[in-house]
């Protein structure tokens, strides 16, 4: 669907910039064009003028999100999470090697974790919408170590097993 | 004694051997269903997880119902190529390399027994899913990686 909108705006794009280069005599304009799951939108700065004109089309909320800065907003928030979960990991681990040093006895380390849990154990408090989950596998893809369903929900404290029910659909749908 | 494969399988037991090309910690973690804090541990390609001692089914009515589906015979076993295993908290794990029967070719594979509650569910790898999808995961890293 988006690659079939893509081609029309690309069409009707070149035709308009190409009407107006001939109506003018301006050089072709500065163009950025963006593609998402749902629809397409492209960025236009004619070349002497300091405005930006958009122009976009959507069968889903893709673009309104994307231009709001709504995905933007909630991938920061993904991140943010998934920091705080590697934090509760190495903590467990700088935890475990004071135990392993000797600096603290087996009972103070179990106390410990008993104790202050939010620092040192993940939890998975949330089932992740489709979106969400395209989120999580997008930003994946530049961090390490995320190698099967369980990473990822560990990452993102997601629902492992909506994690997997979502990442079943979207392997056989082929497609995010 | 079975034998399954598919996502979300999983067995419980009081005593589970569990093996993986590749088998790594991955801290403290509540168990999504019986909200237990436990030891995590993942494993990676060709892996298996079979229980040597029956598990017992909780009394917790809520808990038992969430995990109706837990195979907890003796022998049941999980076999895939990426499976989560979560043990006791107090567990000691010692993963050992073997080589030889069982192992592949050069690399040996992991090996580890826990004598404590343990529950293993097979997971999804993700690799295969993000080429199917067009999607890079070159920044992924291996670590622990058998001799």
């Amino acid at each position: 669907m988006a690659k079939e909108i893509e081609r029309t705006i690309g069409t009707t794009m070149e035709t308009s910039i190409y009407v107006e280069q001939q109506r003018t005599g301006d050089t072709f304009p500065q163009i950025t064009m963006c593609t998402m799951r749902d629809g397409a939108f492209v960025a236009m700065q004619p070349a002497n003028s300091g405005n930006i004109v958009f122009a976009g089309v959507s069968q889903g909320t893709s673009v309104i999100s994307r231009m709001v800065g709504a995905d933007y907003a909630e991938m920061m928030e993904l991140l943010t999470r998934a920091v705080n979960n590697r934090t509760r990991q190495r903590n467990y681990f700088r935890l475990l090697n004071n135990l392993l040093e000797g600096l603290i006895s087996e009972d103070d380390f179990y106390k410990e974790i008993e104790e202050k849990e939010d620092e040192y154990v993940i939890e998975e408090m949330e089932t992740p919408s489709p979106e969400r989950l395209r989120h999580a596998l997008i930003l994946s893809q530049g961090i390490k170590d995320v190698q099967n369903s369980e990473d990822l929900s560990s990452l993102f404290s997601f629902s492992s097993e909506a994690t997997d029910h979502e990442l079943k659909k979207i392997e056989a749908d082929g497609r995010l | 004694m079975a034998v399954y494969n598919n996502i979300g399988d999983t067995i419980e037991g009081e005593a589970v051997d569990f093996d993986g090309r590749l088998i790594r910690s991955q801290g403290a973690k509540k168990h999504p269903l019986t909200k237990k804090t436990m030891k995590l541990f993942t494993t990676d390609r060709n892996s298996h997880a079979v229980v040597r001692k029956a598990g017992v089914e909780p009394t917790d009515e809520e808990v038992k119902a969430a995990t109706a589906h837990f195979h907890r015979d003796v022998d049941d076993k999980v076999t895939a190529d990426a499976l989560s295993v979560y043990t006791d908290l107090k567990a000691k794990v010692r993963p050992e390399t073997i080589h030889g029967e069982g192992a592949s070719g050069q690399h040996g594979t992991n090996f580890a027994t826990v004598n404590n509650h343990t529950i293993a569910t097979v997971k999804m790898p993700l690799p295969n899913l993000m080429k199917k999808l067009g999607m890079s995961n070159n920044a992924l890293t291996t670590v622990n990686d058998a001799d």
